[in-house]
């Protein structure tokens, strides 16, 4: 850091005394020079009083509790994911077992029937319906498990 | 400690965790329980609401590992989370309540005279609690925190001029609020 911030101009950042361009100027200053970093935490009024709290104490049991809520609801998504994944590929086989079924008597022409089908694609609206089964598991898969977008709320709260 | 001198593993625990690996989760779990805790019962001034919401982040955070993006910072991006989590358990506890700001006992101190150590803290929390949340969360992450100004910018996604501004009002604010329960600055 060449050029230091003087006294001066620090005595206008701690009491609040400078525009905010003035002020993201001396910020960045600070945030880069740990010798006026400390000189201007020493200068603040409130010095003392904020040397003079101590941290809290960590609860007990506070870690192993978030790492067994996250075990068990990473359980549970992978249950939900399994009973989705389920369920669609039931569909999927109900659909295809309904066209087999309304075929021709026999398993080797209802197999040919159904590959015409597929082969015509008039089998499309059963894929269709595969295909929307499948669409929670896909949905599940993709949507954030948390929200993070920032809560605005704060200055409404204030 | 300050959280930017993490050490430098943690980059490498929080890929690892990031993948499911237990080990390293638990280590991240470990290493953030106590920032993120201290800020949390700073902004809600409530051992028990401290608590659960700092579970509640430590959660969040942990299950949102495979979304965190290693170019930024880890730190700015925890206490992101936090803050967040505490903006909506304010607003849901004034919802429910109208807020308590907190029962402060009229301790009426005498002006002037020289305070022990334990007064000057136990009067800084009072004029903490007073103070508007968008004022305490700006004060907890750099006198506590000990954030850089530009990283607080990044946890409130402000422009750093806004956040100067809002600092140097929200100092002036605690410092009325310290002096009026007759701590001397
Ligand atoms: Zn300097």
């Amino acid at each position: 850091m060449s050029t230091h911030v003087d006294d001066a101009l620090l005595a206008r950042f701690v009491a609040g005394d400078l525009g905010e361009h003035a002020a993201a100027h001396v910020a960045l200053h600070l945030d880069a020079c740990p010798a006026c970093a400390n000189r201007a935490r020493e200068a603040d009024p409130l010095a003392r009083a904020f040397a003079a709290v101590d941290d809290p104490v960590v609860p007990e049991g506070l870690v192993a509790a978030a790492l067994a809520e996250v075990e068990a609801r990473g359980r549970a998504t992978d249950e939900r994911l399994l009973g989705l994944g389920l369920a669609a590929a039931l569909a999927v086989t109900a659909s295809m077992l309904s066209v087999l079924s309304t075929g021709p008597v026999g398993w080797a022409a209802r197999l040919r029937a159904l590959a015409d089908l597929v082969i015509d694609g008039a089998l499309g609206p059963w894929l269709a319906l595969g295909t929307v089964g499948l669409l929670p598991v896909v949905a599940l898969l993709a949507l954030p498990a948390d929200r993070e977008a920032p809560a605005l709320a704060l200055e409404r709260a204030a | 400690m300050r959280l930017h001198d993490a050490p430098h593993d943690e980059s490498a625990h929080i890929a690892l965790a990031a993948d499911g690996d237990p080990t390293a989760r638990s280590w991240v779990a470990s290493r953030w329980a106590a920032p993120l805790h201290r800020f949390c019962l700073r902004m809600l001034r409530d051992e028990q609401d401290a608590q659960e919401v700092s579970q509640e982040v430590l959660v969040k955070l942990l299950r949102a590992l495979d979304r965190y993006d290693p170019q930024r910072s880890f730190s700015t991006w925890a206490y992101g989370i936090a803050r967040n989590a505490c903006i909506d358990h304010l607003r849901r506890r004034r919802l429910r309540t109208h807020e308590p700001s907190r029962e402060v006992a009229d301790t009426s101190p005498t002006p002037l005279q020289e305070a022990s150590r334990a007064e000057r803290a136990e009067r800084l929390h009072e004029a903490l609690a007073e103070i508007p949340p968008m004022y305490r969360e700006i004060l907890v992450l750099y006198h506590f925190e000990h954030l850089k100004y530009t990283e607080i910018a990044e946890v409130l996604d402000l422009p750093l001029g806004t956040v100067m501004n809002r600092i140097f009002r929200a100092r002036g604010k605690l410092r009325t609020a310290y002096e009026g329960r007759g701590g001397v600055a």
